[in-house]
This record gives C-alpha cells, sequence and structure tokens, in this order.
C-alpha cells in the first residue's frame, strides 16, 4: 500500500480552501454530554448515548473491518468500553464525539493487532466529508491543524491517526524512523494546537 | 483508563475521515442498550454520615477460587483486621478533610464559591447550553489530580458531575466552560470537589475544597 498525499487534495485528506472557511463560518451547535449521566448510572442517557454515536461508532468499525458479524462484535465491544469509561471523559479536553471516537480507534487498533493485521488505509479512506466537520468541531479543528503540516508531516500524522506504528509508518513511506519519530512530533503538536484554539474559540 | 492529548488528537483526526453514519440495527442497540444498563447500574449509590451521594464501581465479578482457600486461617483474620482499620481511618479522614457543607439556594448570579474559611476562590454562572466557572483562586492540582465541578438543581442526591478541570499552576482568574447539565436546568447548589489521581470516586461529598453559599 503506497499513497500518494501530494496531489488529489481528497486524497490528501484535506479539503479545500473555500470549503474550510465554509465550516467555520457554520454555527456550532452546542451538544450537552450524556457520559456524565450514564457514569451516574442513568439508563435514558445509555439510550441516548446509542442513538447519538451508534453509527459515529459503526461507522468507524466498518473502516476497520471487513465482514459485518466482526463489525457488530466489535461494535458490542467498543460501547462496553464507553459505558465503563464514561466516569473518565473530560470535556475540557475534547468533545465527547471525540472521546467515543478515540475508545473506538483503540479498541478497533487492538482488535487487528490480536490477530496480528496491521491496519489497512487506501486513499477513499481519507475523503472528507462536508457533513462530518459541519456534524464534529474537534474534525474541523483537527483538519485545519493538519493543513498547518508539511506534506511529511501530514502523512506521518494521516497513517498514525489510522493505527499504523511509526516503524511500520517509516516502512510505509520508506523514511528514517527519526524522521518519521520528528514529523510525527511536530504535526500532532500542530494537531493539538489547532484542537485547543477551536475549543477556546467557541 | 488513562488517555493523552496525542491520542485524543489522532481520534479528532479519524473522526474527520467518518463517511455515511448509519444508525445501529435495532436488535443490536437493544442488545448494547441491555448491556449499558447493567454496567451503568452496577454504580452503587450509598449515602454517607455527611449526607453525600456517593458513586462508586461496584467491584468486578472475579472467579470463584477453590474452597480450601477459604478455610480459616490466621492470614485471612490478619487480613481482615487490617482491612477494618484501614476502612475505619479513611472514614475519619473523610469526616474531618470534608468541611461541612450548607446548601444555600441563591437565585442571583454570578452564584459564588467558597472554601472551608469562607474565602471566595470561584464563581459560576450558567448561559444557555454551559456553565461559565471563573475561579479566583485555587492551589495547583498535584500530577493526575482534577477539579471536579458538581452542580444540583435541589438536594445534594441530585447532584451531577458538570466537568473537569486542572491547574497546572495555581489558578487565579482563570475562566471554565463546562456543558450545561439538562437535569440541572436551575442552579441551586454547586461544589467543587477534587478528585485524586488514585482514586476513581465519583463521590460530590469527598474532596471538597469549594461550595457554593455566602
Amino acid at each position: 500500500m503506497m499513497l500518494s498525499f501530494g496531489q488529489n487534495p481528497v486524497a490528501r485528506g484535506i479539503m479545500p480552501n473555500s470549503f474550510m472557511k465554509r465550516a467555520s463560518d457554520g454555527a456550532t451547535a452546542s451538544v450537552v454530554p450524556l457520559l456524565p449521566r450514564v457514569a451516574s448510572g442513568d439508563s435514558l442517557a445509555v439510550r441516548e448515548c446509542l442513538r447519538r454515536y451508534g453509527g459515529l461508532v459503526g461507522s468507524l468499525a466498518r473502516r476497520f473491518l471487513k465482514t459485518p458479524a466482526d463489525v457488530e462484535e466489535a461494535c458490542q465491544d467498543i460501547f462496553v468500553a464507553v459505558w465503563k469509561n464514561a466516569g473518565m471523559f473530560d470535556p475540557v479536553r475534547g468533545s465527547e464525539a471525540t472521546f467515543v471516537a478515540m475508545i473506538a480507534r483503540r479498541r478497533l487498533i487492538d482488535r487487528l493487532r490480536s490477530r496480528g493485521v496491521q491496519p489497512e488505509l487506501s486513499a477513499s479512506d481519507l475523503t472528507v466529508s462536508a457533513d462530518t466537520l459541519e456534524r464534529y468541531v474537534d474534525a474541523r479543528a483537527a483538519v485545519a491543524g493538519l493543513e498547518q503540516c508539511s506534506e511529511g508531516q501530514r502523512q506521518v500524522i494521516l497513517l498514525a491517526s489510522h493505527g499504523l506504528t511509526h516503524p511500520e509508518i517509516a516502512d510505509e513511506l520508506s523514511l528514517p524512523l527519526g524522521t518519521v519519530k520528528s514529523h510525527y512530533a511536530r504535526g500532532i503538536d500542530l494537531v493539538k494546537r489547532a484542537l485547543q484554539s477551536g475549543k477556546s474559540g467557541q | 483508563m488513562k488517555y493523552e492529548d496525542d491520542e485524543l488528537a489522532e481520534a479528532a483526526l479519524l473522526l474527520s475521515h467518518v463517511d455515511r453514519e448509519v444508525p445501529l440495527a435495532k436488535a443490536l442497540e437493544d442488545k448494547l442498550f441491555a448491556e449499558g444498563v447493567q454496567i451503568a447500574s452496577e454504580a452503587r449509590h450509598t449515602t454517607s454520615r455527611l449526607g453525600a451521594m456517593e458513586v462508586n464501581d461496584a467491584p468486578r465479578a472475579t472467579r470463584s477460587l477453590p474452597r480450601n482457600l477459604w478455610a480459616p486461617h490466621p492470614a485471612w483474620y490478619a487480613a481482615a483486621a487490617g482491612v477494618a482499620l484501614v476502612v475505619h481511618q479513611a472514614q475519619i479522614h473523610r469526616l474531618t478533610a470534608a468541611s461541612p457543607v450548607v446548601e444555600v439556594a441563591v437565585p442571583t448570579f454570578p452564584a459564588v464559591l467558597r472554601d472551608a474559611r469562607g474565602i471566595e476562590v470561584a464563581r459560576v454562572a450558567s448561559q444557555d447550553a454551559e456553565h461559565i466557572l471563573q475561579v479566583q483562586n485555587l492551589p495547583a492540582s498535584q500530577a493526575g489530580d482534577r477539579y471536579q465541578l458538581w452542580i444540583s438543581p435541589g438536594p445534594r442526591a441530585q447532584a451531577v458531575p458538570v466537568g473537569f478541570f486542572t491547574c497546572k499552576e495555581a489558578c487565579a482568574n482563570a475562566s471554565f466552560r463546562l456543558p450545561r447539565h439538562p437535569a440541572a436546568p436551575e442552579l441551586r447548589s454547586a461544589w467543587i470537589t477534587l478528585s485524586r489521581a488514585e482514586e476513581r470516586s465519583l463521590a460530590p461529598g469527598a474532596h471538597i475544597v469549594a461550595t457554593l453559599g455566602n
């Protein structure tokens, strides 16, 4: 698998600037978190949480796994982890959707790794949808941060976000491991700063 | 579960690549709901001598040990005595460490939170979708420790956790925006507690550092 990030803005994982402007101009709906209620034993919040994040978790599971049975099993595994860790959600650090996506990503990568499988990534995996950016404020900020990265940093960060380890990325991009690590450190710092400024700008 | 900001940033990037979201199938949603309710209900609600609601993780089910391990043995008696002593001392510590809490209905905003000495440490105001917490003076939180704001529309049994925040250096004139909780549309009482790194307690009555009042 060798990806070309440089030519196609969609394959680069970046939307055109015109879209970014439109997205940043749009009003951001505040979503009241459900996880603190889940942590306090509110069963209504459990149901709401499934409806709010079921589609997101299913979509992420389909991205990593091939068969519907695997996807279903992974969804179950992810939501159990979400229920058990609901009390750890900290709205100061990130949105609830990002917290759920983080748990999903972790469980999905663990699932693949336990089978000795490396996460795969295709150019179509890097498409950014306008709807998604409208809906998830953290995603919008992260993409804005990615735009500030150099081409090399962007490639490394995107592969890392899809679960590849630094040695795997070095192998994939034919880069020295040290270069991958420095690209990652600088790139992820830009993304984190964009997330922070996105929060303070809300 | 611990997590770093790097991992959150990677998740936010992954979020940007989410494509079509299809709601879960009804049967799967029902199955997940049943599991979720069971896990959520494992949180035990008890009332302490201070009247505070405590929510703790229920003990995990463990595999049964062979019967002969449970046979009377001097080591078990010694261990039980040790546990009883620790529990007793923890209770004494809690009773002395937590200041008496007086619930005061404060219809005017911003509401002032004061520490046990009566010194103003924070103000809280509610806006459309969030609570604005202005911290005047709170000591720096130790590594891993976090402050947590609790609010309630009435009795303390209805307290809900609003969110965590940390003070890497002493918090002076720091502002935090915390999501407004639908269960507490009216702010009647509020607390700031300190959540220790080594604990996973969700108890609104433990380690109170500031209380709404006059």
